[in-house]
């Protein structure tokens, strides 16, 4: 299988503040093709998480060429930037980043409201993902009545519910016990063979060894880009 | 309702100690414009009422003199109104709709034991309407048929009515009363309203007769007066200028003499009034949107600490697809939603103290006369502070939820 879904150049990232001013991506070459499994994995402040925020369009390089899914999108504005993301990208985080006064149903179909969609749909499609996950008897819960590993997978089931050919995942497992850690990456290698792309960003090697490609950055480069046994 | 709008009152509710505080600020704010406005509302449309009721697009005609040389006739001559001048007028002039001549003097009254000087007024059957003249039953004003028959007929006005006849107003009627010991029969007491504006304290003061009896009686050389009222505001000063040309052809002096006559017209009046009660009022509003404004610096601040508290909610918004737009008009809308609230609560309020206000009993001399002013929370009052609320709303919510809209969701999102 040869179809880049991600495709970087030369991508650069200068954070400034005041005068000062930090590079932290120094210029990096990435192709990604529909379907892998990976594991982008660094140190913190090895430019890990900008290179996740910029492959999920949640912000721009300065400068080189981002080609996701076939457009350009290294100098989208805002807006459309949203709309790609609400497209292409699901956004799984460590600290799950549920909406602490909407139930998990609520929680899940966040991502569909803002397109729009119509009510019955919503509800139907975010069920759907909601028991694919095995959630259904919690579908009414606020999330501080769920278990760190059952807020995770409603963050999944977000993330998944506008079918999005990408799924982003940053330190999933970070706040999660071994199991609950264990049960969410055995979903990431479910959605893997299921066909869709998903990236995993972490500073855990055993997190890394258990998908098909790791990617290691290092002071903004990659250094390091191997295929996994 | 929008699930995203109903998730906007939820995060509201959310901040409800602060809200609910600001809530009642606004409520406050709200109430003062609005009690500020009612009342000026009330002055305006009272006083406005009380010139009406002194006679609306009325013109009084006096006679003048003239003010240069012309054909012989040098200035300073007085120009006296005839009763050929009053045919003239009526003939000449198809925008007037009533008209009267006036007569005015000072008579002796005799009833029973009373005895004492009345003003007294000679005019025909439509001065009544001319000057919005209401009749108490039973009882009438001037009749032609006692133009026609020259009757010795009077109709009252309230104060004299008093002074004859107490309180027994109604048994006025039919009774003889002596003018100048000539007996006259009353057929009318009018009744009282509320009047500004009018000459010789006004018609409550005035007792009316007809102007051929009175012309019999005291063979008159000159009118006092004309009065008349006419269609349409914007014909005055037309009028005015016909007036005085036919004025000026009877007596043989210059047309072009603004001297030779003199008018007085409400409409003047009445346009002055009305701007001084909108000044008033718009000096008021400014008082109280003082007030609001206050009260929306609150729900602003609230806003803002709001926001600094949810910057990571509104990252994740951002990050699962929210377009700017849509936080924009999510927090617009919770800001929106709190000052019409308020602003709801401010207006329940007003309209109860505006009720409680009409309840209190008012007297007093000044309120005899002037009759009597009571705020009036009117539909305009209601815009105006809806527009005003809506207008603060969102301003208030505007810089916040712009701020909200552009926070970088990489930035808010990096720190775990």
């Amino acid at each position: 299988m040869n179809n880049p879904i991600v495709l970087m150049q030369a991508i650069r990232k200068t954070y400034q503040s005041g005068s000062m001013s930090f590079e932290a991506l120094k210029g990096i070459d990435l192709q990604i093709n529909a379907g892998e499994y990976i594991a982008i994995l660094g140190p913190s402040g090895s430019g890990k998480s900008t290179l996740m925020h910029i492959i999920g369009c949640l912000s721009t390089p300065t400068s080189g060429r981002y080609v996701l899914n076939g457009r350009e999108v290294g100098h989208l504005n805002r807006n459309e930037l949203a709309s790609v993301r609400s497209r292409e990208i699901g956004f799984v985080f460590q600290s799950f980043n549920l909406l602490p006064y909407l139930n998990v149903l609520e929680n899940v179909m966040l991502p569909l409201d803002y397109q729009g969609m119509a009510m019955a749909e919503r509800v139907e499609r975010s069920t759907a993902v909601i028991e694919q996950l095995g959630l259904l008897t919690h579908r009414a819960h606020r999330p501080n009545q769920l278990s760190g590993g059952q807020q995770q997978r409603v963050a999944i089931a977000r993330a998944l519910v506008t079918q999005p050919n990408i799924l982003l995942a940053d330190e999933p497992t970070g706040n999660l016990d071994s199991q609950s850690g264990n049960e969410v990456i055995k979903l990431f290698e479910r959605f893997s063979s299921e066909g869709k792309t998903v990236i995993l960003v972490t500073h855990d090697l055993a997190v890394a060894k258990r998908t098909r490609r790791i990617i290691k950055i290092h002071d903004g480069l990659i250094t390091e880009d191997r295929m996994n046994k | 309702m929008n699930i995203l709008y109903r998730q906007a009152i939820r995060a509201l509710w959310h901040e409800k100690t602060k809200m609910i505080l600001t809530i009642l600020a606004i409520a406050w704010g709200t109430w003062t414009i609005t009690m500020m406005l009612s009342i000026g509302e009330g002055l305006r449309l009272h006083f406005g009422q009380a010139v009406k009721n002194s006679g609306d697009r009325l013109l009084t005609i006096t006679s003048g003199a003239t003010s240069k040389v012309y054909r012989g006739i040098s200035s300073n001559t007085p120009v006296p109104l005839m009763k050929e001048d009053y045919t003239s007028i009526q003939q000449g002039l198809n925008a007037i709709v009533r008209m009267s001549p006036l007569y005015n003097t000072t008579k002796k009254v005799t009833y029973q034991t009373k005895n004492f000087s009345i003003p007294l007024m000679a005019v025909n059957e439509q001065y009544a309407a001319i000057h919005q003249i209401s009749i108490q039953s039973p009882g009438r004003f001037i009749s032609p048929i006692d133009l026609l028959e020259r009757r010795s007929v009077i109709v009252l006005g309230s104060k004299t009515a008093k002074q004859l006849f107490s309180t027994n107003l109604s048994g006025a009627i039919g009774q003889m009363i002596l003018i100048n010991q000539q007996p006259f029969q009353v057929i009318g007491v009018m009744q009282e309203k509320t009047e500004m504006m009018s000459k010789e304290g006004g018609d409550a003061f005035a007792n009316w007769i007809p102007s051929t009896t009175y012309e019999l009686i005291a063979n008159p050389l000159y009118l006092d007066g004309i009065v008349l009222t006419y269609q349409d505001a914007k014909q005055l000063s037309a009028i005015k200028l016909q007036i005085q040309h036919s004025l000026a052809l009877n007596h043989h002096v210059d047309p072009s003499d603004a001297g030779i006559v003199d008018f007085d017209d409400l409409a003047v009046s009445q346009e002055k009034i009305n701007a001084f009660f909108i000044g008033m009022q718009l000096f008021l509003g400014i008082i109280g949107s003082f007030t609001l404004i206050i009260a929306a610096i609150g729900i602003a601040n609230v806003m803002l600490a709001t926001i600094a508290r949810s910057v990571r909610e509104i990252a994740i918004r951002i990050a699962v697809g929210a377009k700017t737009y849509q936080i924009l008009v999510g927090y617009l809308f919770q800001t929106v939603m709190a000052t019409l609230f308020g602003g709801a609560i401010g207006l329940g309020l007003s309209y109860g103290t505006v009720a409680l206000i009409q309840l209190i009993p008012m007297h007093g001399k000044i309120i005899d006369v002037i009759g009597k002013p009571k705020p009036v929370l009117s539909i305009f009052v209601v815009l105006i502070v809806v527009g005003i609320l809506s207008g603060i709303g969102i301003l208030a919510g505007f810089f916040p939820a712009l701020k909200a809209a552009n926070i970088d969701p990489s930035e808010a999102l990096r720190y775990e």
